[in-house]
């Protein structure tokens, strides 16, 4: 027998706190959640607040499903009894724990709560210490000593995609949830759909601006902003989220229109099933991203002649500045015009480069492809960028793969890529920071992940970021090629450069990630 | 009927067929702020003439709480926990699971079955015990009058504690 893993260890206790009392709520907060971020904790201020949380979270259309659930007894709106027999008649929450918190120290009380199958029921003491003691106790016992069911397996995987849901209605919200769920994966490529619901406009963009979205589903007929409206406003503020619209009945006319507006697809609520649900999303993101796609390709090949032109004027002018300071070098001088002259050959020899990468870059020059062992990339990239890290002070973290495999690429220029991705992480990260270096390999794409725990990627840089010449950096800092001609590389390996920020739940900072095809 | 007997002081039911667990647990109990009447009986048919008051526990008095374990000769916890939640006489008293088992799936269905809780045996004697004493502040404070009704036999389950 081994020792038991206490299930909760590796991650919070999610604890939904339903307290209408402000004071009451701030100190049971202040025993459950300390800094260590073991407890998440939610706070309902009315039963209705609660019910709707678990609303949701009961049809799996949020990630709020609590571990943990402490209910006051008397709420604004009603007793908490009735979120507790709400719980326990829903088979999807019936399972969750409820701890009944109140003032009243009434045996028949006490006795009805726990028949209405109450974990516990726990008188509150009068003084604030005393609550935050007690709820100290609680987040102790849940946390150290009990076991708690499982949660389902991480609905995060990659392949997941997001999707918002803008219905006013509760029923309709479920059936799509429920439809949605039924199926098993889509396409049988894996991938999935996970709903979140929103119930308003409001609440959409508040959601919208919190998290990322593939997608959003939108219900035409929402009570305030009525019809076309919700969808204009909705292009208008979330230009980049694909739409499916859903309208109650298959009307051309709001069809038409829908799709004019933005709209990728329109379902009519009268013939609605999982699968019609889960093709017009995908059918939507990829759309998207096809038309996202030309669009930068387009204007790759636009920015590449241009750029190609300017570096061959350039060029000319560059090499007499570089050799003419050269020759002048050669004779004795003062120590101020040496100065003054190395300082123009340098800046010289600098420009010099910078045409160079913009003409690989708008050539896209040729590839050497051959066999590479991904270990052997890893530890060729470690050796090249090892010194450079260790001077910003930053740790790097190189994680080899369990099975090493091939792939096939142009070696130097993939190691440029990375020892490129890992200095724009290490500068991100600064002295003290640590920049990771991780590969994953899934239905013959390898990624090449660099990650860091710098500020991140702040949103309204990220769509510009791999254009030629965007820099964050101070003047004469950077060239803002690195990334564009990074991409340059992955594209003409038939692979993709994305970046994002990591996941809140992992902190802050960057993630790039080169993405590969690799051989068998 | 031994009901004033009793005074106010707790009774906690532990249902336990390893001799040296139950007698950590009720140690544990003996030395928690309250220290409750510990019965001990040894599987799950022992467990159900306890809580109805029938046969050599005729007199048993009605628990406050009662400690679980899940692999039972005779009838086993999962049964015993099951019957009690389907007793309406039963039903309000709290019961922890306290098992070996730390499978997901021993637990999913012991939450299920509306167990107040779930504590894994720990090898670690000290750890146990520290266990059954949270057990005990939580489910057995005077101030959080517990499992409804305390002195009395389960012929009178309501009498409210004073």
């Amino acid at each position: 027998m081994t020792l038991p893993a206490l299930r909760i260890a590796n991650r919070a206790l999610k604890v939904l706190l339903v307290e209408d009392s402000a004071t009451d709520a701030a100190n049971l907060a202040a025993g459950l959640v300390l800094d260590d971020n073991r407890v998440d904790l939610r706070l309902a201020t009315t039963a209705s607040h609660a019910l709707r949380i678990l609303r949701r979270a009961g049809w799996g259309l949020s990630d709020d499903l609590p571990d943990l659930v402490v209910i006051d007894l008397v709420l604004p709106d009603g007793s908490g009894r009735e979120v507790l027999d709400f719980m326990k008649q829903d088979a999807r929450l019936r399972h969750i724990p409820v701890t009944v918190l109140s003032v009243v120290d009434d045996a028949h009380v006490v006795r009805r709560c726990y028949d209405g199958f109450a974990s516990a029921y726990l008188v509150k003491p009068v003084d604030p210490d005393g609550l935050v003691a007690l709820a100290e106790q609680l987040r102790s016992f849940w946390l150290n000593r009990a076991l708690l069911p499982a949660r389902d397996s991480a609905p995060d995987v990659l392949g997941t995609l997001q999707v918002l849901l803008i219905e006013d209605n509760d029923l309709d919200a479920r059936l799509v949830a429920e439809m949605v769920r039924d199926l098993d994966a889509l396409r049988g490529d894996g991938r999935r759909l996970r709903l979140t619901w929103a119930e308003s406009m409001d609440e959409a963009f508040r959601l919208l601006g919190d998290r990322t979205f593939d997608a959003v589903v939108l219900d035409l007929h929402l009570g305030r902003s009525v019809g076309m409206e919700s969808l204009e406003i909705l292009r208008r503020r979330a230009p980049g989220v694909p739409v499916v619209v859903l309208s109650g009945t298959l009307e051309p006319e709001a069809s038409r229109r829908s799709l004019q507006l933005g709209a990728q697809d329109f379902l009519a609520k009268d013939d609605l099933s999982g699968s019609a649900i889960a093709r017009a999303v995908l059918h939507a993101v990829e759309r998207r991203q096809s038309e996202r796609l030309v669009r930068l390709s387009e204007r790759m090949a636009s920015i590449g002649r241009l750029v190609s032109g300017v570096a061959h004027e350039i060029n000319n002018p560059l090499s007499s500045i570089l050799h003419l300071s050269e020759d002048l070098l050669l004779d004795s001088r003062s120590a101020e015009d040496v100065e003054a002259l190395e300082l123009i050959r340098d800046q010289a020899i600098r420009s010099g480069t910078i045409i160079r990468r913009l003409l690989s870059f708008a050539r896209g020059s040729d590839l050497q492809r051959a066999p590479v062992a991904l270990g052997r990339l890893l530890m060729s990239t470690e050796r090249l960028v090892a010194n450079q890290v260790e001077l910003l002070g930053v740790k790097l973290s190189i994680e080899f793969p369990p099975v090493d495999i091939s792939l096939s690429i142009d070696e130097t220029s993939i190691e440029q890529v990375l020892v490129n991705l890992i200095l724009n992480g290490a500068q991100a990260a600064g002295a003290g920071g640590t920049v990771t270096l991780s590969s994953a390999t899934d239905r013959g794409q390898c990624d090449l992940v660099v990650s860091d725990n710098g500020p991140g990627i702040a949103d309204s840089i990220l769509p510009s970021i791999f254009d030629p010449f965007f820099t964050t950096k101070a003047v004469g800092q950077g060239t803002g090629l690195g990334l564009a001609v990074s991409l340059g590389i992955a594209q003409q390996h038939g692979g993709e450069l994305l970046a994002m920020n990591r996941p809140a739940s992992e902190g802050t900072g960057a993630r790039v990630t080169l993405r590969l095809p690799c051989i068998a | 009927m031994h009901s004033h007997g009793y005074s106010a002081r707790l009774h906690v039911l532990i249902v336990e067929n390893d001799e040296l667990d139950s007698r950590l647990a009720s140690d544990a109990l003996g030395r928690s702020a309250l220290a409750p009447y510990v019965h001990v009986v040894r599987d799950g048919e022992e467990a159900f003439r306890f809580l109805r008051a029938e046969g050599e526990h005729s007199n048993a008095p009605r628990p406050a709480l009662v400690l679980l374990d899940l692999n039972l000769p005779r009838i086993d916890g999962r049964s015993v926990l099951a019957a009690m939640k389907n007793d309406e006489s039963l039903r309000a008293i709290p019961v922890i699971v306290i098992s070996t088992s730390s499978s997901d799936r021993d637990v999913a269905d012991v939450y299920r079955l509306q167990a107040s809780s779930y504590v894994c045996k720990s090898l670690d004697v000290e750890e146990f015990e520290q266990a059954v004493l949270q057990v005990a502040d939580l489910w057995l404070s005077p101030a959080r009058a517990v499992g409804g009704a305390t002195p009395a036999t389960n012929k009178l389950p309501k009498a409210p504690a004073s």
